[in-house]
């Protein structure tokens, strides 16, 4: 069994597209700098 | 000149000293004690577990930058605080012990006129009988545990690559710790490594823990919306276990651990074994071994500490029952109410009480995630504290303390499942607030639209990017204040 056959579906198809990866990786950078902007 | 002294110099230390001296320039003296020589980016320790870091990828000696930022380094532990002074002076102090170099054992009163305690915790893996690097099991917690762990699990892969099964636990070794999350990122790492080096379907792995449901990460869980939908991090983390065949013994207390073999008790009162081939058991956190004595001499740690060892701060610590625990009982200063010249930041601090909701078994053990406050509310719990002290030495003891509530402050963990720029994976957790606010937040206790999760390479690219971004903003290279807590 490896990390390949254990995902299916949509989600497990966007967890190995980088291209998506890229921008979860773009999106969430920005919204934890968002967020470290919060004033307390 | 004021004199402003640091206890400790992990996350939250290290960032009060940085910002403490970029504030208050070369006009003030900032002295920084800790027995520690190495500053070290512990979340990336996980990986230096696993064998995909180096130990010296982690650390970084501290001397050659406190040098050239002018902050006074003493490789010491703190012994004993001197709040009210002492019968020389009224001026605060605290004892320190040296502990490396000539004058390694000897002991010196240091004065100071704002002390800010970011000692961390003292890993007591002495609670559970054999537990720990020094008993039968591994640990992640410092880079040489997390080093000695990898080489043992280098080891048990060898092993299992002859054919032989073998069991690996992984989890909590008590039931009182916290950093479950970092629990979580080993069992999934050395998951990783198992299906890397194609020995997974001989590995039994299974996963220890003193939560009672999967998810709760000593926050209580989290409650996350999407597409109007509600889902709890107990669905998404049962999910991932179960996807990743990882077994759980959930809600359970180590008693006891024995060579190949750990003993259990369970909120439900059941009592187990589990053996065991390699095991990566964290320890429970207290505060650091250090009293507190008044003018005279007599010992006042009752009134500085509460009874697990860390600092008293701004925060209600009357003991409510669980049904009236609010947002408002965490502090928001992290002042001492006896003493306002004193705060305690990070891990130091005493939090009010858990965020989970408390248990014990029947036989009275407590087994309940601790509330964690490593990370980014270490660092901006430093960073407020030394704004404060700075704003009070610029501008007169009456200007108001900053705030940083963990009941207000939102946090990111990025909880790594496998190291690899291509195959690597991480679980991307934010939340906000930290402490769930059901006053503000009626239905979830946070708000819906920080509080999300997801997996994925992305989490894991992040992840890499912080540790590279942590360590040069420790090092306070160019631009460093600009890189958010």
């Amino acid at each position: 069994m490896n990390d390949q056959t254990m995902m299916d579906g949509k989600e497990g198809r966007r967890e190995r597209n980088l291209f998506f990866q890229f921008y979860r990786f773009l999106a969430l950078n920005l919204k934890i700098f968002m967020m470290t902007k919060h004033k307390h | 000149m004021a004199k402003v002294l640091i206890l400790g110099a992990g996350v939250a230390g290290h960032t009060a000293a940085m910002h403490a001296k970029r504030m208050l320039g070369n006009k003030h003296e900032i002295t920084v004690v800790t027995p520690n020589s190495n500053w070290n980016w512990i979340p990336s320790n996980i990986w230096v577990g696993v064998g995909r870091m180096t130990k010296k990828q982690v650390i970084f000696p501290l001397a050659p930058v406190y040098k050239r930022k002018k902050v006074n380094l003493l490789q010491a532990k703190a012994v004993t605080i001197h709040p009210e002074g002492d019968g020389e002076s009224n001026q605060g102090a605290v004892t320190v012990q040296y502990t490396t170099g000539e004058k390694s054992g000897t002991t010196e009163l240091l004065r100071y006129d704002y002390l800010i305690n970011a000692t961390g915790p003292q890993l007591r893996f002495d609670l559970t009988p054999g537990l720990g690097p020094d008993g039968f099991t591994e640990s992640v917690c410092t880079y040489s545990h997390a080093d000695a762990a990898a080489k043992k699990l280098k080891s048990t892969i060898e092993v299992l690559k002859t054919g032989k099964r073998q069991t690996l636990l992984i989890g909590m070794g008590h039931g009182t710790c916290t950093c479950e999350g970092a629990a979580f990122e080993y069992i999934f790492n050395v998951d990783h490594e198992l299906r890397r080096a194609g020995v997974r379907d001989l590995a039994e792995v299974i996963y220890i823990t003193n939560e009672n449901e999967l998810g709760d990460f000593g926050v209580g869980g989290m409650t996350f919306e999407k597409k109007q939908q509600q889902f709890s991090s107990e669905d998404w983390m049962n999910g991932l276990f179960s996807k990743h065949g990882i077994k759980t013994i959930m809600a359970a207390h180590v008693t006891k651990v024995e060579p190949g073999v750990a003993h259990f008790e369970q909120v439900d009162g059941t009592s187990g074994s589990q053996t065991f081939d390699f095991a990566m058991l964290l320890p429970p956190f207290r505060g650091v071994s250090m009293n507190a004595v008044d003018k005279a001499g007599n010992d006042i740690s009752e009134k500085v500490f509460a009874p697990n060892g860390f600092m008293k701060v701004d925060a209600d610590y009357s003991g409510k029952p669980y049904e009236e625990w609010v947002a408002s009982d965490w502090p928001k200063t992290y002042e001492s109410p006896a003493y306002p010249n004193v705060f305690a930041v990070g891990i130091a601090f005493a939090p009010p009480h858990g965020i989970s909701k408390p248990r014990k078994s029947p036989n009275g053990a407590v087994i309940a995630p601790a509330p964690p406050r490593t990370g980014m509310p270490s660092g901006v719990q430093g960073r407020i504290a030394a704004e404060t002290i700075a704003d009070r030495i610029k501008n007169g003891n009456q200007q108001p303390a900053k705030t940083a509530s963990m009941a207000d402050m939102g946090a990111a963990c990025i909880a790594s499942i496998g190291n690899g720029m291509l195959d690597g994976s991480a679980a991307t957790i934010t939340m906000g607030p930290i402490v769930p606010d059901f006053e503000k937040y009626p239905s979830t206790g946070r708000d819906t639209v920080i509080t999300a999760g997801e997996v994925g390479l992305a989490g894991h690219w992040l992840k890499r990017l912080l540790h590279t971004m942590f360590i040069y903003k420790a090092k306070a290279r160019p631009g460093w204040s600009q890189i958010p807590e």
